[in-house]
């Protein structure tokens, strides 16, 4: 899912995938001097909205749910695989379409009371049902029945072969819910349940929410009762607090790090990502992000006003590919640590298919292109732009720059986010640089976005491609690796050849940490983990 | 605009005793105390001097400019000030100095253009509001109960809003509220001026509405109009400025001291430079305005 | 009874003031292209979800039963429900509102202790050196923007010199003395410059007028002058100048909020806008209309005690 900011002053969203990129957390067993004990006060950009992981909007509540609630299945620490959580072993029919999952025995939600099976039906039932499963509910959608066979065992009938169930089961929309609970909320229906439940979230997860000021901090606590024990035999988390503080203007968030009011803070902008490292006090992490930042073109044959439009020309677009350099782009926007994409899917994604870049910067081959499209002389192309980003900003002086070798006028117009939103759906719009990141360890939440026309017109661009949609069909119900690799060999061949977006580069995730914290990870797809976090 | 200055108080004190029409038709009602500075002597020389500063920079930046503003040089980036750069460069390699000399003329820009359909307007309205009264003037009355109890920022920032980012769009937005000050001010003054003989005057002799608010009332409101329109001018920046500063005002690669400002915050602890110099061209334009507009408060004050 | 019949007529006014203002708040807001629920999903956005949650925004409603329901609401104190965060508009407030109010009262303090005794030492001393100085200092002071001078104040005395806290608030109440001082500081500069000015020129006239010199004449200790009638009289404009700047206090709260990081209704009602969370903004806005109405009937109350010749 999208990390476009909601506040204006999300910046920094881009970064640099450094393959060398020091993830403090990735071993699972912390060293055996962990220490117990303490609160982490740590600095968040935008502040959580919603707690009830089916019914969430955003990536800082995705990123935070699997501190709160437990899923059945957990993604690895370094976000490649999945591995036990509340289920400590499953199997997958030989059709594919039946998952038997083993319950873990004796877990407890935060408020003592014990989970049991009834809430993890209700839990899946909730999630993957269209009129209550929220915005997520496609990747659940397969799940047809819940059955609880047995006192440890719960069995997932699916209408058809599902090759992401387990992944998706690793989602935090799947996370695990105390039915009761939720249900003795107040409020008249379902929905009213579930937003007074969000006020006071509880799960199994290791911590819990003690208090929330909105906008300004929220205090967790952890749970008493998590089930994982940390490498001194008791139980996790180490920490005793999380203090999550809002502030969403980054050269504040920062300086009150650097002051040493937190202990870390998240969406470090690039450009102080040098000074940072530098600083003897923090350690300047940069997670692996399974992230990727392009400009999305659009590809209809007229515009809103209904001049016709250039880019839809598929050798226009493959032009301004090969004029933009993105080796040059990775040293400007993100200071030397990102990479060029190589699909439009982020390569830690399984089944990503790359071999370099699709458009390496060649501005002969550009011109050449662009005169074959009788575009010699250039054209002008407007460009939407969160106002207020920096970032956004850089990336796009610098293409501005490089386009003006082709003769291309690029402008840039700076909407505020809810406006740039309202001009994209309506696909009012000639360009717009976006964000993307992964919310499953899976290609088909992207490509069903990007790339399957009758989703949202791959991405509002209304370019579109019948044989991707058969293949992304196809490839949705194939649960052989071998031959869904290769059917999404395919889509990205055809994606990068058609090229409609300007492939930009991969992006880690910036996060300053006090030397003080220990095995704090933020794992590919965002998510914060904080539970095997000790301060030290 | 409002923010920041007070509207003048009518002062009916500061009129002229002697109130035959025809000295007082050309009499000049002084009545701006609250902006009057009468101290420092040479302070509305160096004011007027600040302005010619500016005004050069923004007739011709590409003269006075040592280097084209937007040119990049990824061999200079982010340089403290030295000779060649004498406000360094920006995470661009772009001369700092020559972005603050171009962005002069959007500053002076947003001056003029934020402020001149709300001062024309404004004393428009006020002087036909003040004049005949009626059914618009209780109108208007709600109007300003409305909008002064609304902060102008956010009225100006919602109104951004609604049309979108950019100058133009800001203008109409600081115009459409900012006249009511404007209105407010010379209404209250024509309700004062109204009650004086030399109107009164008008009217015997057999003068029109059109003649007297024209010719007579509307050249006796001018002065603390134009006094308070200087002041509204150095406002006006530091709005433009701010608008800038959160994205709404004007858009890149446009050099503007707001949004340079901006663009060096996330600097700020390694180039300070960057957002620093921008942030004194606001200051001392905004002390040009008003030095200015003080000696204009005197000097229209002395003519009497 | 008269000033019962005033207080009543400034009521009826006050709440007519409050109506129109949801009115064109209502109207403005619903003018913004963007969408609560865009924004909320974002990227993900499709059609059947953003149907959901309009739904559940009752958005879905045509735009007069929308308003009409928003009145209603009103009629009965309440605000709504916050879009984005789904919590009542009222709860947030009363989270965020004490946090501006503090920060506002605290920079009007600070905006008379600095102006105050500078007005004094200028007007007392007219011409003089001390005078020009203060008055260089107060030009400056009016030319500074808000989020210019409150980064610098961050990067030197918070981030450099470690004297303050670094934005935020405290979690008590001297915590929170210490942690707003800095933003206090930020919003009372270019008032104080604003009363200081106002004061000075004030004090100038006042002295110089007839009643001072005939006091003096009479033999009036000197102190005693000053504070009887030279205060008196200087208060009167220095409240009505404070009057028509409280709004303009809050809206430097806006954005000294945002550089500071303090949780008040300031950066609520930015981030509200930009998020199109009507609810908030119309609720922030109103009750942010209401405060400076009452602050209007509270200046104008305290002028009429402090001039007679000012007709309640």
């Amino acid at each position: 899912m999208p990390s476009h900011p909601l506040t204006r002053r999300g910046l920094a969203r881009l970064a640099l995938l450094s393959p060398f990129a020091a993830a403090t957390g990735l071993t699972p067993t912390p060293a055996a001097a962990a220490t117990r004990g303490g609160t982490l006060t740590y600095g968040l950009q935008t502040d959580y909205l919603f707690l009830d992981p089916v019914n969430t909007q955003q990536n800082a509540d995705i990123w935070l749910a699997l501190n709160i609630y437990d899923t059945l299945i957990q993604p690895t620490l370094d976000g490649v695989g999945i591995q036990p959580a509340l289920a400590e072993s499953w199997t997958v029919s030989a059709d594919g379409k039946t998952v038997t999952l083993k319950i873990r025995p004796g877990v407890k939600f935060a408020d003592g009371s014990p989970l049991e099976l009834s809430d993890i039906k209700w839990s899946l039932d909730r999630a993957s049902k269209k009129e209550t499963g929220g915005g997520f509910q496609f990747l659940l959608n397969s799940i047809q029945s819940v059955e609880i066979a047995g006192a440890d065992t719960v069995v997932l009938h699916l209408a058809q072969p599902d090759p992401s169930i387990l992944e998706a089961l690793a989602t935090f929309n799947a996370g695990i819910l105390p039915e009761k609970l939720l249900m003795a909320a107040a409020g008249k229906d379902l929905a009213e349940k579930s937003k007074n439940f969000a006020e006071h979230p509880i799960g199994s997860g290791p911590f819990m929410v003690t208090s929330w000021s909105r906008g300004n901090e929220m205090l967790l606590s952890r749970n008493p009762y998590y089930w994982a024990s940390g490498a001194d035999g008791k139980s996790l988390p180490y920490l005793d607090h999380l203090h999550m503080v809002t502030i969403p203007d980054d050269a504040t968030r920062i300086l009150k790090l650097k002051a040493g009011e937190l202990d870390g803070a998240e969406f470090v902008p690039f450009s102080r990502v040098a000074e940072l490292k530098a600083d003897p006090k923090l350690n300047m992490v940069l997670y692996p992000a399974a992230q990727v930042l392009y400009f999305n073109i659009f590809c209809g044959p007229t515009y809103k006003d209904g001049r016709k439009n250039p880019a839809s020309d598929v050798r226009v677009r493959q032009a301004l590919n090969y004029a933009v350099d993105k080796q040059a782009l990775v040293q400007v926007l993100t200071y030397g640590a990102g990479v060029p994409m190589q699909s439009y899917l982020p390569m830690s994604t399984p089944l990503a298919y790359g071999k370099g870049e699709p458009y390496p910067y060649n501005i002969a081959k550009s011109k050449q292109l662009m005169e074959q499209a009788g575009h010699a002389d250039g054209f002008e192309i407007t460009c939407l732009a969160d106002a207020g980003s920096q970032d956004q900003l850089t990336r796009l002086a610098a293409t501005q720059q490089m386009w003006s070798q082709i003769n291309v006028r690029l402008k840039i117009e700076q909407l505020e986010h809810a406006a740039l939103l309202a001009r994209w759906r309506a696909a009012d719009f000639q360009m717009r640089t976006q964000l993307w990141t992964n919310d499953i360890n899976d290609p088909n939440e992207m490509t069903l976005r990007l790339l399957y026309s009758p989703m949202i017109q791959c991405n509002h661009t209304y370019w579109r491609n019948d044989k991707v949609d058969a293949l992304f069909l196809q490839s949705q119900q194939e649960t052989d690796k071998t031959k869904r690799g290769a059917l999404y060999q395919q889509i990205q061949e055809i994606y990068a050849a058609e090229a409609p977006m300007i492939f930009l580069v991969e992006v880690p995730y910036p996060v300053a940490l006090s030397k003080k914290v220990h095995d704090f990870v933020q794992i590919p797809l965002g998510n914060n983990i904080f539970v095997g976090t000790y301060l030290a | 605009m409002n923010e920041g200055v007070t509207a003048p108080a009518p002062d009916p004190t500061a009129l002229p005793d002697d109130a035959s029409a025809h000295r007082a038709l050309r009499c000049v009602a002084a009545s701006h105390r609250g902006a009057v500075l009468p101290v420092l002597r040479p302070a509305p020389v160096a004011g007027i001097v600040i302005l010619l500063l500016f005004l050069a920079c923004a007739a011709a930046p590409g003269w006075i400019a040592p280097y084209d503003q937007l040119a990049f040089d990824y061999r200079a980036l982010l340089r403290p000030p030295s000779l060649a750069h004498p406000f360094g460069t920006d995470n661009f390699g772009r001369d700092l100095l020559s972005r603050v000399i171009w962005a002069s003329r959007v500053d002076l820009q947003i001056a003029i253009f934020a402020t001149v359909f709300p001062m024309v307007f404004g004393t428009f309205a006020g002087c036909l509001l003040g004049y005949f009264g009626g059914i618009a003037d209780v109108v208007f009355r709600r109007l300003v109960d409305v909008i002064i109890t609304i902060p102008f920022v956010v009225l100006v920032i919602a109104i951004v809003a609604v049309l979108g980012p950019g100058l133009t769009n800001m203008y109409i937005a600081i115009s459409a509220v900012g006249w009511i000050v404007y209105a407010r001010l010379v209404r209250a003054e024509v309700l004062v001026q109204r009650r004086l003989d030399y109107v009164a005057a008008g009217r015997v002799m057999g003068y029109g509405a059109a003649r007297i608010i024209f010719r007579h009332l509307l050249p006796n409101v001018a002065p603390p109009v134009v006094v308070y329109w200087m002041s509204d001018m150095a406002l006006a920046i530091l709005l433009g400025s701010s608008l800038g500063y959160l994205g709404l005002g004007a858009q890149p690669p446009t050099a503007e001291w707001g949004v340079q400002i901006a663009d060096g915050k996330n600097f700020i602890t390694t180039a300070w430079w960057m957002s620093i110099f921008p942030g004194l061209a606001i200051v001392l334009a905004g002390i040009g305005f008003s030095l200015a507009g003080d000696g204009l408060a005197v000097w229209l004050r002395r003519r009497d | 009874m008269h000033a019962l019949l005033h207080v009543g007529r400034r009521a009826g006014q006050i709440a007519i003031t409050v109506l129109l203002v949801a009115l064109l708040t209502f109207t403005l807001l619903h003018m913004l292209p963007g969408d609560p629920a865009v924004v909320l999903l974002g990227e993900r956005a499709t059609e059947a979800t953003i149907a959901q949650l309009h739904h559940q925004m009752g958005l879905d409603q045509p735009m007069p039963v929308q308003f009409w329901r928003y009145l209603v609401s009103l009629a009965t104190l309440n605000l709504g429900d916050s879009l984005t965060m789904r919590i009542p508009v009222a709860t947030l407030l009363i989270q965020r509102l004490p946090v501006t109010l503090g920060l506002t009262c605290y920079a009007l303090l600070l905006a008379l202790l600095i102006a105050v005794p500078l007005a004094f030492a200028a007007a007392l001393r007219e011409g003089g050196i001390a005078d020009t100085i203060i008055q260089v200092a107060s030009q400056i002071g009016l030319s500074m923007p808000v989020f210019y001078l409150g980064l610098i104040l961050l990067i030197t005395l918070a981030a450099g010199l470690g004297w303050f806290p670094v934005g935020g608030i405290g979690d008590s109440f001297l915590a929170d003395i210490r942690a707003l001082f800095l933003p206090a500081l930020t919003l009372a500069l270019s008032l104080s410059a604003l009363l200081m000015r106002n004061l000075r020129a004030a004090l100038v006239e006042v002295l110089a007028a007839e009643f001072v010199s005939f006091a003096r004449a009479k033999g009036l200790p000197r102190r005693l002058l000053l504070l009887r009638h030279v205060l008196r009289n200087a208060l009167v404009s220095t409240l009505t100048l404070l009057g028509i700047r409280i709004s303009g206090l809050v809206g430097g709260a806006v954005i000294t909020e945002t550089v500071f990081a303090i949780p008040g209704v300031g950066r609520l009602m930015i981030d509200s806008i930009f998020a199109r969370d009507y609810a908030v903004v119309q609720g922030t806005i109103l009750v942010i209309a209401v405060l400076v109405s009452l602050v209007f009937l509270t200046t104008d109350a305290l002028q009429a005690m402090l001039d007679p010749r000012v007709e309640a």
